[in-house]
């Protein structure tokens, strides 16, 4: 299950450590449930993100530890190449997102590029789409009860 | 996409559908399986945001105590506190995603 993690997850599993919803997505990476994917631009949007002061001064606060969970997760995502022509710039969506914050269309540029099944966010103006094409845009917690109620108790064979 | 993928796609579809149209027919999905409690929980909150989603109804009197019921049973207050976290999380990145993306 192809899964893609907007800016404000990983942060959020940098930021909370072991305890949040999010960081049990890099547990179910790890079991190979779900593969993280991203590209150079969504990559590259988190890594300047982590240089900020004010991510500086929060993490700090959060969790001092950030980078040893950075060093979980940088393995388990795997980096594609961005193809412009993938993308139907006519989907409502793309009109909606580049009215409320046109940063976050990258996001649905990558579902759409490698048929991406969920993709997990915290920003609300990605959230309220609910869906794109065959994506469907979830909170951790949601993502979570899903890929757990599949792989786990489910018992489907990967 | 492989065949087991797609299989497990449709499963989900499935769950999905049946969490729409039948609280009870969830809850007794997971009766006596010693399901964990970030599971039920997970399944009291999406089936809650389905329905808010979909404004399709609202929850029964009945539902509710159910709903209260799973979460004491299954000790949820540190899911509830995660929740919270999450929410305290993605105020924190809506209030400061501007500045951080510069």
């Amino acid at each position: 299950m192809y899964v893609v993690l907007d800016t404000s997850v990983i942060i959020s599993m940098l930021g909370s450590g072991k305890k949040s919803f999010a960081y049990d997505l890099v547990l179910h990476a790890q079991k190979k449930y779900i593969s993280f994917v991203a590209n150079a631009e969504t990559w590259s949007e988190f890594e300047e993100v982590i240089t900020r002061q004010k991510f500086q001064k929060w993490i700090i606060q959060k969790n001092p530890a950030w980078q040893k969970v950075l060093a979980q997760i940088k393995p388990l995502v795997e980096l594609k190449s961005t193809n412009q022509k993938s993308f139907n710039l006519t989907h409502p969506n793309y009109k909606e997102l580049q009215k409320r914050d046109h940063n976050d269309l990258k996001f649905l540029h990558l579902c759409d590029q490698e048929q991406v099944d969920i993709l997990i966010t915290q920003d609300k103006d990605l959230l309220d789409l609910r869906t794109h094409n065959k994506t469907k845009i979830l909170r951790p917690d949601e993502a979570l009860f899903l890929i757990q109620l599949v792989f786990e108790k489910m018992e489907v064979p990967l | 996409m492989t065949t087991n993928t797609k299989q497990v796609l449709q499963l989900k579809v499935t769950l999905e559908n049946e969490a729409l149209e039948s609280w009870q027919g969830l809850s007794e999905m997971f009766k006596g399986a010693n399901t964990p409690s970030i599971v039920r929980m997970a399944l009291i909150n999406y089936y809650g945001q389905l329905r808010k989603r979909n404004h399709t109804s609202k929850r029964t009197p009945k539902e509710n105590i159910e709903l209260i019921e799973n979460w004491e049973a299954t000790g949820s207050k540190a899911n509830l506190s995660r929740l919270e976290e999450q929410e305290a999380m993605s105020d924190w990145w809506m209030a400061n995603k501007d500045e951080l993306r510069g």
